[in-house]
């Protein structure tokens, strides 16, 4: 293996000398916008060749280059300007692009290409589109209706992130991870969600998969997004093969800011804003004649009667809605940045404060982030850039979601408790009890704590090696690597006075959570370009290797001294989890691109991998790819002024899926008896064939851009097939072993993307920008070698999903049960969460020249959800309406549905949950150079002014606060459960931004 | 130049070259204890056992005693505590029915745990053949008790016994079958133990207290073998197996074999609640235990707790639709540490009664009612000696002394064909159901035959 390689990566060298070399000439000249501006930092390239040079801050340029040959003037944003060398002064004009055929996007792990020659539809977000707009907490959360074929999903409102997202459907059922492999500048970094143990506290560890309901954030709510220059996101198979056996559930690569030439530009952005709960239920308003309703006229109903008529009398009756999530939130976001350089290093360094409360008291976020990315030219051939990020980020999440008979979620007790209820603490502090449920919510607010810290060190390197370069060849060799080093502190704390505790043995529950993940990347690429006659073929091949060390200890302290939350103070210790995990994997690539004059652009190529996560830790598998994009428009015969573009693409590749951590092993756990310890048979058996997943797309594209590419259109379909699907073989529950993961489904995802964009309208004072997004995706089991399974949720009868083949993984079904093939598994199916499709739809209007309006709607049509946020309203009397009789047959239609349900209909709490969501909406107001000029003497380059909002726009038919809502949090399958969670929230700032 | 790509190459190489196996570094696998096993390796196997056959306790008492009444979940989390559980809605149980797992499974993994132990005691060289018989008749003994809580949940769907093939599990054999097998199985542990010596080669947790010898484990065997007899309706088995069991007429009843719970990192009393908790979540004396009970009967004051506030919960209300307060709280744990004797000598006194009466020994069957009468504080029975009237008579001194014992009450009913309304106090409306559906994997595993 190695060796074969080496010889090729010799024959490569050595096979291609240099070819002619003729009369060369010195040419210079400006290269400027179409409004005068002076461009700084533009690539000027010698046509076929990979020599070339930069624009200085006048914009300026200077090369030594043959005469008649051509030179090409590429630079974000505008149109790429080829031009022969006539004369040794060439001024240039570069148009600008509005539909970014022209940027550079990355086409293997040390190359790049140029979107108008790409054959997959990779989707990118800049920063402009990505914070310009508005505010975001998280780098997920911006991205929310900018991609097509992305859904995401949040997990609920609570400040800190936590969001779901699923690039093309599903692309596995539960092995290894369903979320995309993020890499920022290289570094693979951590997206895990950390257990807190806070299902363990509140005891909501009654669903199939407990530790999955701390509503934990996934850590790449870390990052800050305004460090970010442009986000690609690989989201199949067929873009994604060179990442392998980890890319299964896509790929999103991460560019952070890097500095340009020229003298320092300081900028300083600073929002403040508020964020204010959204479509709050009303809760039911109780009276005497309800209160009978609810619990009879016995003595129950007299005793609440009495209670009732007490709170009218004391002025107390609540709306709790309001009391516990009414807060206006506060928010601010202060960005400073330096950046600059010149001939040989460029800077960037910024730093950022962003604290955000939440709209329940005692939440919020906060985050510190310092960033310095620097870039060295050692020599004229050797470059290093290095970029290096401290986070530091906080959140208090409050206790919202799901609980078991311990009171610890807010959203639950309020499902249960009436308007009347005696809750406010006393002139002491001391909170009452809740007769109606296991605690207090408003003492669980103010008294106890769920919090997560972390701390964290992003460092990357690239080391660019330009080993050799003439005319027509270049080979260079790049060295990068990263290192992700996190650190995690979690707390979830009841004190010792919480009703609930003292309804414990030993009253007060802390838990400690601390992990420590390290993850450290390196890769050596040599890549080699060259020309044969009119094509031209750059070839790459290198290794990969990937390390993972995390060190989780999660401890327990029960029966705590008064307000103590430190594990000395605890009578009771225990240790809930301790975990080392250490994961290797390695990977050898092989790449090929050949580009015959922009017309045809073909791509082969292949990874081998290897991974300690694999039953056999020894075993190469192989995940090629093969694409081809054929711009018709390029060729001689196509001579169309309406279509001015005309690509025809399409491309093929598959990735890998792991299996999880420890499921590869068969081990006995421990478990403490009477004081001796006991080793258990673990249930999880080991399937000995167990290989890992692999997906393989194809993809077909059309991209047409029409008046010179002032509209422009894209359409892709694709069909991406999972083929040995890792599921969890249930063997007979009485022989002991309740799972094994085995290779055991085929799963097929069909969809459609499509976008149009332009500028419909442009003139001097105003311009519009739009673009339109719609996609769909279908799934289906197309085979399952298991017996059919439900999946997810709290059982079928609180509805659940199914594993069946010919249905969706993402069908919902419940109680009743059947038979027959319109039963999966046995049950009624209710629904599907995947949307039928998803639109999305962004503005941009320029008008009085300064000012800006944009704004992003986004429609999900389609899909279902579990409610079960409204089935506990309605066993608690409180949903809106609860004793009304819609069919006057006495029973209270609160009571009604609920006793539906209990008679075996799921469907009752199935509900919509299509919404139409107005994401962002921003005006903003950039002063006028000539207002600039004169004040402060013109120290400002640029201020800018401006108001925005996210979210502030919701319409759904779905009964509860947002239909974006998981109770398990990021899951493949089994998100889209509602249990009481965190209400999401609008938010609104006013922002400011310096620059000079 | 060429010494530089040398120099590279080797980079290359160097950090990509070889990745060390990784194995569990958090757990001992499986394969270490399956293959000649040390004492120490059987001894952490042994108490592996214990904390497994500990498991089914909690849901046997609360969901068998909510379907015979004995009990009602006032768990405030989740309706179908009370929906379900007490078949407001329904008349029949479903496959994979809530909350039902934990009397069906967790037995399951206990027998999982006893034949790996069987396995290694087989397959290692450190033990002498007396040594081995002690390991297996324990383990022989354990797993038929426990193999009884899926036969009562399951009755006539019948359960599984030849479990040791994951993936080629023996067939669900019909509930006369499995009860047999089951019986067989402790009659094997029976030999092994009478073949194991004097003394175990291993510890027990202080549960075993008195019974940590084999002569002391064929006592808990034949208690066992006992229960096992009488619900074959083998009753000169019963009496036989009594024989040679811990029973004793003239000692405490408490007497018998314990699950020990402790504080973390053990596991806690999973039945004790804190007197007059605060909470909607608590497991509540039926009412008709304290209407019914007779005129100074000593378990009343000795098992139920008069809470000062009732529990209320919607669900459970009477007919008028009104709650029914929840007034009566279990009494019987002092602290969440307390052991749990899972097989008393009160229950095998009862059982003597009970298999007395069938044989023909009435006399025998009245002493020992009138044994258990007035130890709680009542005059003798002076009732109808008919068959039916002392098996009522048995059957309400039962569900006094077992009261919230992993469900007798249900158990018993059905075992004597007096599971209905006379028997089972509907106040809160519902059904009774005879059983629990089968479980969904297991159907899924027939299917996939």
């Amino acid at each position: 293996m190695k060796n074969k390689l080496l010889v090729f990566i010799l024959f490569i060298i050595l096979g291609f000398p240099g070819l002619l070399i003729g009369q060369e000439i010195n040419v210079s000249g400006v290269v400027t916008s179409e409004t005068g501006e002076e461009l700084t930092g533009v690539n000027v390239i010698i046509e076929g060749t990979n020599r070339g040079t930069v624009t200085n801050i006048d914009g300026e340029y200077s090369l030594t280059v043959q005469e008649g040959s051509t030179l090409v003037f590429t630079f974000v944003g505008f149109l790429t300007e080829k031009r022969e060398v006539t004369g040794s002064t060439l001024n240039v004009t570069l148009t600008e692009d509005v539909t970014a055929l022209e940027e550079v996007v990355i086409s293997g792990l040390a190359s790049n290409v140029k979107r108008s020659n790409l054959a997959n539809a990779v989707a990118t977000i800049d920063n402009e589109e990505l914070t310009g707009k508005t505010v975001q907490q998280t780098v997920d959360n911006a991205m929310y209706g900018k991609i097509p074929g992305v859904n995401m999903n949040a997990n609920g409102g609570a400040p800190g992130g936590g969001i779901n997202v699923q690039l093309r459907g599903i692309s596995t059922l539960g092995a290894g991870s369903s979320q995309p492999l993020y890499i920022v500048d290289g570094v693979y970094v951590n997206n895990s969600s950390f257990r807190t143990g806070r299902s363990q506290v509140s005891g909501a560890t009654g669903g199939q998969s407990s530790a999955t309901q701390d509503n934990a954030a996934n850590r790449i709510a870390d990052l800050n997004p305004e460090d970010i220059e442009r986000i690609e996101v690989l989201k199949g198979p067929s873009a994604a093969a060179i990442y392998g056996t980890r890319a299964n559930a896509g790929v999103i690569i991460i560019t952070t800011k890097k500095g340009t030439k020229g003298k320092p530009t300081i900028r300083i952005s600073q929002n403040v804003g508020f964020a204010q709960g959204q479509n709050f239920q009303n809760f039911d308003d109780w009276n005497p004649d309800k209160i009978i309703a609810y619990f009879g006229d016995g003595d129950a109903g007299q005793a609440e009667l009495q209670k009732y008529n007490e709170a009218v009398s004391e002025n107390r009756v609540a709306d709790w809605e309001d009391v516990i999530y009414g807060e206006t939130a506060l928010l601010s976001k202060t960005q400073l940045s330096v950046s600059g350089g010149n001939e040989r290093t460029t800077y960037f360094v910024s730093g950022s404060i962003q604290n955000e409360d939440g709209i329940i008291k005692n939440t919020g976020f906060e985050r510190y982030s310092i960033r310095a990315n620097v870039t060295q030219k050692l020599f004229d051939n050797l470059k290093i850039s290095i970029a290096s990020n401290y986070l530091k980020s906080e959140s208090d999440r409050g206790f919202t979601g799901n609980q078991n008979n311990t009171g610890g979620s807010m959203g639950y007790a309020l499902a249960y408790t009436p308007s009347y209820a005696d809750l406010f603490p006393d002139e002491f502090g001391n909170y009452p009890n809740n007769d109606y449920f296991n605690d207090n919510p408003l003492a669980i607010r103010d008294l106890a704590e769920n919090r997560y810290k972390t701390s964290r060190f992003i460092t990357s390197f690239d080391l660019d090696w330009d080993i050799f370069q003439n005319n027509t060849s270049y080979l260079s060799f790049s060295l990068s690597g990263g290192i992700d080093d996190l650190t995690g502190e979690s707390l979830v704390y009841f004190p010792e006075i919480l009703q609930h505790q003292q309804a414990e043995a030993n009253p007060g529950d802390v838990t400690w959570g601390n992990t420590h993940a390290v993850n450290t990347n390196l890769q050596g690429i040599f890549v080699f370009g060259t020309q044969f006659g009119s094509i031209s073929s750059t070839t790459q091949a290198g290794v990969v290797r990937l390390d993972q060390n995390a060190d989780f200890l999660l401890t327990r302290g029960r029966g705590l001294a008064g307000g103590q939350n430190n594990m000395e103070w605890a009578s009771v210790v225990s240790v809930l989890d301790q975990t080392r995990t250490i994961i290797t994997d390695l990977g050898w690539i092989f790449q090929e691109e050949l580009n015959w004059e922009e017309k045809l652009i073909g791509t082969v190529g292949v990874r081998f991998d290897k991974s300690t996560l694999n039953y056999d830790q020894d075993k190469y598998y192989a995940f090629p790819k093969a694409s081809l994009a054929a711009n018709l428009h390029n060729f001689d015969f196509w001579n169309s002024s309406t279509v001015s573009q005309l690509k025809l693409r399409t491309a093929y590749g598959e990735t890998g899926g792991l299996p999880q951590y420890e499921n590869t092993f068969e081990s006995l756990t421990p478990q403490v008896i009477g004081g001796f310890l006991g080793g258990q048979v673990g249930t999880r058996g080991v399937d000995p064939d167990l290989v890992p997943e692999t997906a393989s797309e194809i993809e077909f594209g059309a991209d047409i851009g029409f008046f010179n590419n002032q509209i422009q259109f894209e359409a892709t379909y694709y069909i991406k097939t999972v083929r040995d699907l890792i599921l969890d073989l249930e063997p007979a529950e009485s022989t002991g072993i309740l799972a094994i993961a085995t290779n055991a489904a085929d799963l097929e995802n069909r969809g459609i993307e499509l976008a149009i964009s332009g500028s419909p309208y442009r003139s001097d004072n105003f311009e519009w920008n739009t673009r339109l997004l719609w996609w769909r995706n279908r799934s289906e089991l197309t085979d399952l070698q298991i017996p059919q399974q439900t999946v997810g949720g709290f059982g079928p009868s609180l509805g659940s999903y199914v594993y069946a083949e010919g249905y969706s993984p993402t069908t919902i079904i419940g109680t009743p049960s059947g038979e027959g093939e319109d039963f999966p598994a046995g049950f009624t199916v209710y629904g599907d969460r995947q949307a039928d499709f998803d639109m999305s739809w962004y503005n941009s209007i320029v008008f009085l020249k300064n000012f800006e309006l944009s704004f992003l709607f986004h429609w999900k049509k389609g899909g279902q959800n579990i409610n079960l946020s409204s089935l506990l309203w309605d066993d608690g009397g409180t949903t809106p309406g609860w004793d009304n009789d819609a069919n006057n047959d006495g029973t209270p239609d609160g009571l009604e549905r609920l006793l539906n349900w209990a008679g075996g209909n799921t469907g009752v709490y199935i509900q919509d949950s299509d919404y139409l969501k107005l994401r962002e909406l921003g005006l903003y107001y950039r002063f006028p150079q000539e207002v600039l000029e004169t004040f402060a003497n013109g120290a400002f380059q640029n201020i800018k002014v401006g108001l925005s909002a996210n979210n502030i726009l919701l319409w759904t038919p779905y009964e509860s606060y947002d239909p974006e809502v998981s109770n398990f949090g990021s899951q493949p399958v089994s998100s889209n459960i509602e249990v009481t969670p965190y209400p999401s929230s609008r938010r609104y700032f006013f922002h400011v931004s310096f620059e000079f | 130049m060429k010494r530089i790509y040398i120099f590279l190459f080797s980079i290359l190489f160097v950090f990509a070259c070889e990745i060390d196996e990784v194995v569990d570094p958090n757990n001992p696998s499986l394969a270490s204890v399956l293959d000649n096993a040390s004492k120490a390796e059987l001894q952490v196997l042994i108490t592996g056992l214990e904390t497994r056959s500990r498991g089914y306790y909690e849901n046997a008492t609360e969901m068998f005693g909510t379907f015979g009444r004995e009990v009602y979940p006032y768990f405030g989390s989740d309706p179908r505590f009370q929906n379900e559980w007490l078949g407001l809605e329904i008349t029949e149980t479903y496959n994979d029915f809530f909350a039902s797992g934990d009397s069906y499974i967790l037995p399951y993994l206990a027998v999982k745990q006893a034949n790996i132990l069987i396995q290694s005691v087989e397959n290692t060289e450190a033990l002498t053949a007396e040594e081995a018989a002690g390991y297996t008749g324990f383990a022989k003994t354990i797993k038929g008790h426990q193999l009884l809580y899926p036969l009562m949940q399951q009755y006539q769907n019948g359960i599984r016994i030849d479990v040791e093939d994951k993936l080629n599990p023996g067939p669900i054999l019909p509930y006369d079958e499995a009860l047999a097998e089951i019986r067989n199985i402790l009659d094997d542990g029976l030999q092994d133990l009478q073949a194991a010596g004097s003394s175990f080669d291993f510890q027990l947790t202080s549960g075993y207290l008195g019974f940590d010898s084999p002569a002391g484990m064929i006592e808990v065997n034949r208690a066992i073998a006992a229960r096992a007899a009488l619900y074959a309706e083998d009753y000169s088995g019963a009496l036989t197996a009594l024989e040679d069991s811990f029973m004793d007429m003239d000692t405490s009843f408490n007497i018998g074999p314990a699950h020990v719970f402790g504080n973390p990192p053990d596991v806690s009393n999973p039945l004790f609640y804190p007197l007059n908790a605060a909470t909607s979540t608590i497991l509540i004396v039926h009412p008709a235990l304290i209407e019914d009970a007779l005129p100074g009967d000593q378990r009343v004051v000795n098992k139920f707790f008069q809470r000062d506030d009732p529990v209320i919960n919607n669900n459970i209300s009477d007919d008028n639709g009104d709650a029914i307060p929840g007034e009566y709280q279990d009494a019987r744990w002092p602290s969440n540490t307390t052991n749990i004797t899972y097989i008393r000598n009160e229950e095998l006194i009862l059982i003597y009664a009970e298999a007395s009466v069938w044989e023909g020994n009435t006399q025998d069957a009245i002493d020992a009612i009138n044994l258990i009468r007035n130890t709680w504080g009542i005059a003798d029975y002076s009732g109808g000696t008919s068959n039916d009237e002392l098996i009522d008579e048995i059957l309400f001194q039962r569900r006094y002394s077992l009261w919230a014992e992993a469900g007798h009450r249900w158990i018993d009913l059905r075992r004597t064909d007096r599971l209905n309304d006379t028997y089972v106090d509907l106040r809160s409306g519902g059904n009774i159901f005879t059983q629990v559906a089968r479980r969904v994997s297991e159907i899924n595993w027939e299917q996939n035959q």
